[in-house]
This record gives C-alpha cells, sequence and structure tokens, in this order.
C-alpha cells in the first residue's frame, strides 16, 4: 500500500508545523502530515508543552492518570457516545470493538466495506471477487484463517447489498468509516450512512464508525455533523497530536451489556486493552491537542483552505481538459483520474493510474510538496498558511 | 490519453532529479539497508524503489 516516490525514502531531519526538512536540507510543504498522525501540523505547541510536563511526571503506570477523565468527557461531548475506553492506536480500538461486538451479539462475523482500511485488522483485510464472493484482498498475508469466515463484503453506497449481508442473522458489527478516504476519498449518499444505522438495529448488529480520518470535518467528525448515532465510535492518530494513542467510545447500553458479560476475575485474558492503553503521556498528549489543537476555530480555517487547495486543483484540471474529479472532505481533498466522482470503493481503486500517480507524487516531491503516497490526498494542518496552499 | 512512452521519459528525468538532491538520504538508505530489511523500520516507509531499475 505505502509506495512512497523516489528511489529510496527521504530520511527527515526536523518536522515543524506545516512542513519539514529532509537530511539533505530539502524543505518541504506537508500535505501528507503522516497520513493523519499529524493533521494537528507537526509537533504543535500545546501537545509537545504537554508531554514535556507530563514526561516528568511518569510516563506509563497501568493505572489512570487525572487527564483519563477530562480527554474521555471532551470525546463524548463531541461524538455524542458517553463512554470511553483508551488504546495504543485506532488499529486496537478497532479490534477491540469487534471483539465486543461478538461477546455482545453472539454471532461471529463482521461485514466491512469493500476497498476499506482500518488499520492493521485481520477480519478487514476482504474484498468482492467478480462474483461478489468475500475473498481475502491482494497483499494480505498470513490471514489465520480464511476471510469469508470472519468477514463480509459490501459495496459503499449500496444499502440493498448491506441488508442482504445482513438478513443470514449472523453479523456482529457492520465497521466503515462515514466516508471512505483510503482509496480515494468515496462520500456517502444522501441517506446511506442513517440507512446503515436503521439495518443495523434491525438485524441486531452493532454499528460502528471509525472516524479515524474523517475527523477532517470537524472537531466530531461526521457522526456529529449528520446526527450519527452509533454503538461504537473509534479514533485515533490526529487526536494525539502526532503521538500515538486511540480510543473507542460507545453507547451506555452497550457498555452495560459488556459488563454483564466480562467477568472482572479474567479481565486481562479478555483480548482487549494492553499494559501501555491509556499511557499518562498519551492522555497528556490527547488533552492538549483536544482542547488546544483540533478547536472548532481551527477547523474552520483548514476547511477553508481545504477547499482553496480543492478549487485550485480542480481549476487546473478543467484548464487542461483532463477529465479528472476532486472530491471534498473538509480539511482534506483528493483528485482522483476519474471524470465523476466515485460511488463505491471499487470504483474509486479502478480509477487509479499508478504510473502516473507515481510520476505526479515525485515530481511535487522535488519541488518540495508531499501529499499522501497511496493515493493523491491533501490535508490541511492549523498551521498550513494562504501562500503555501 | 495518456502517452506512456512520454511519462516514462518525464519519469526518468525526475528519478535522477530526486537521487542528485537527496544524497544523503540515500547514503542513510544504503546503511539502514543492512539491519533494516528494504532499509525501513517499517513498511509504511518504503518507497517506490523497485520502479527505477533503468537508471
Amino acid at each position: 500500500m505505502s509506495k512512497w516516490p523516489g528511489a529510496y525514502p527521504i530520511f527527515v531531519e526536523e518536522a515543524k508545523g506545516a512542513g519539514f526538512i529532509d537530511v539533505d536540507g530539502n524543505t518541504y510543504i506537508d500535505f501528507c502530515l503522516g497520513d493523519t498522525g499529524s493533521m494537528t501540523g507537526h509537533s504543535p505547541e500545546a501537545t509537545i508543552t504537554a508531554i514535556r510536563e507530563q514526561a516528568g511526571r511518569g510516563l506509563s503506570v497501568m493505572l489512570p492518570s487525572k487527564d483519563a477523565a477530562i480527554v474521555s468527557a471532551e470525546l463524548a461531548a463531541r461524538f455524542n457516545l458517553p463512554l470511553w475506553q483508551f488504546t495504543v492506536s485506532a488499529t486496537d480500538a478497532n479490534r477491540h470493538v469487534i471483539r465486543y461486538s461478538r461477546l455482545i451479539t453472539g454471532k461471529p462475523k463482521i461485514i466491512v466495506i469493500d476497498r476499506c482500511y482500518h488499520g492493521s485488522v485481520d477480519e478487514t483485510f476482504a474484498t468482492l471477487d467478480k462474483k461478489g464472493n468475500t475473498i481475502a484482498r491482494e497483499g494480505n498475508i498470513g490471514a489465520p484463517v480464511a476471510l469469508d469466515l470472519t468477514t463480509r463484503v459490501v459495496a459503499f453506497n449500496d444499502l440493498i447489498a448491506m441488508k442482504k449481508a445482513l438478513e443470514k442473522g449472523d453479523v456482529a458489527a457492520i465497521l466503515l468509516e462515514p466516508a471512505m478516504t483510503n482509496v480515494g476519498i468515496v462520500l456517502p449518499q444522501e441517506g446511506y450512512l442513517k440507512g446503515v444505522e436503521k439495518l443495523a438495529k434491525e438485524f441486531g448488529t452493532m454499528f460502528i464508525v471509525d472516524e479515524t480520518h474523517t475527523i477532517s470535518v470537524g472537531p466530531g467528525g461526521m457522526t456529529a455533523e449528520l446526527g450519527l448515532e452509533p454503538d461504537f465510535l473509534t479514533i485515533g492518530k490526529a487526536i494525539g497530536g502526532g503521538f500515538p494513542t486511540g480510543a473507542f467510545g460507545m453507547k451506555a447500553s452497550v457498555a452495560a451489556s459488556i459488563s454483564k458479560l466480562v467477568e472482572l476475575e479474567v479481565i486481562d485474558t479478555g483480548g482487549v486493552g494492553g499494559t501501555l492503553a491509556a499511557n499518562a503521556l498519551s492522555l497528556a498528549a490527547m488533552k492538549a491537542t483536544l482542547s488546544k489543537v483540533l478547536t472548532k476555530d481551527n477547523f474552520e480555517r483548514m476547511i477553508k483552505l481545504g477547499n482553496r487547495w480543492a478549487d485550485g486543483v480542480e481549476k487546473t484540471i478543467n484548464k487542461y481538459q483532463l477529465g479528472w474529479t476532486v472530491n471534498r472532505l473538509g480539511a482534506r481533498a483528493e483528485y482522483m483520474f476519474a471524470a465523476s466522482a466515485p460511488v463505491t470503493g471499487r470504483q474509486a481503486a479502478d480509477s487509479g493510474d499508478f504510473e502516473l500517480e507515481q510520476f505526479i507524487h515525485l515530481r511535487m516531491l522535488n519541488d518540495g510538496f508531499l501529499i499522501t503516497p497511496f493515493h493523491n490526498m491533501a490535508l490541511i494542518s492549523p498551521d498550513t498558511t494562504i501562500d503555501r496552499c | 490519453m495518456i502517452d506512456r512512452m512520454k511519462l516514462a521519459t518525464l519519469r526518468k528525468i525526475e528519478d535522477e532529479r530526486f537521487i542528485i538532491s537527496h544524497p544523503k538520504s540515500g547514503e542513510l538508505f544504503e546503511k539502514a539497508k543492512e539491519s533494516m530489511p528494504g532499509g525501513v523500520p517499517c513498511p509504511g516507509c518504503q518507497s517506490g524503489q523497485v520502479l527505477i531499475q533503468y537508471l
């Protein structure tokens, strides 16, 4: 998946704000921003101050720090889900909510979207073959079992397929990004997400929304923007300001179900958690990042600049009659080699052109601009300025 | 329609530009290959070097 342009990776000397310098002294404007891990801009002042202060007072104790309740309350307010747990990454958050979904529902399978990405979670590396069967995705290595044993795949924006996939009654959870972001941006059609939510409820299936990338639309992600009511919500990357962390939120009813089913005596072998989860350093980073960096005001600025970037790219595409399209998702935007915006992951994947993409990325890199390596996305940070966008 | 021959020519120019402007990264990459598979600390850092076999 990762394919940085160039004969070898560039080694970074220092990253700060919306840019970085490599070991050869070349400077770059960074529109990749660690593929969202540094959507806050590199080393935001508030976050690194909090990390410095906490670093001298304990890094990881496996007991809660006082920041834990502050961060969970902030996440609860943003995403309208009352109860939160912390992890080391969004991947872990996804793994944990899948386990909990199986526990609560007693059902074995999960549904994912064709060409999705949810971190290195075994069950999600599945795709559809030409006959519509669930198979392992190309490049998937060392899968513990055949993917069709754990997973059912449906196309994005296809409610009929979603219903059909649920009808066997064996699905514990639907896991999706509210807009696809890892195969290029694919936006949900009107009513799609609420339709999925309704189907999940109808079939007794947990509805999991992964907001790790889609938080680019605002402080509460697409969940808040669209009034979604997922059973679980997962997130990571940007909420730590570049420091590794993750979290998942849940409804009170979901937490109550878990509480009834989990035995406290053997909670450490439940497959959920981790020694370093909720470590004091990550909580300090999240507290500062959420309260001082990923703010409403900063999002407004970032989205405005994201639109400016998209407008400029669109203008150039039209000028040269390239027949490409630009998709927008708040502070991120993406050009795609397709005449109209794809509505499924498959359509987005089919519009890719690896040779062309690699050339454009390399040319941009040589000219001092970095965008996400495995597609054509640009992300705007609070430090990105109008003269550099 | 993309002219693939032209694209390959342009790519070669950019590959050469990259190597000329990134000598220290190149040196670090060579050194890194001694202790890390592919010269990178994790798969996410992998570059598209396989595409420059014509250099």
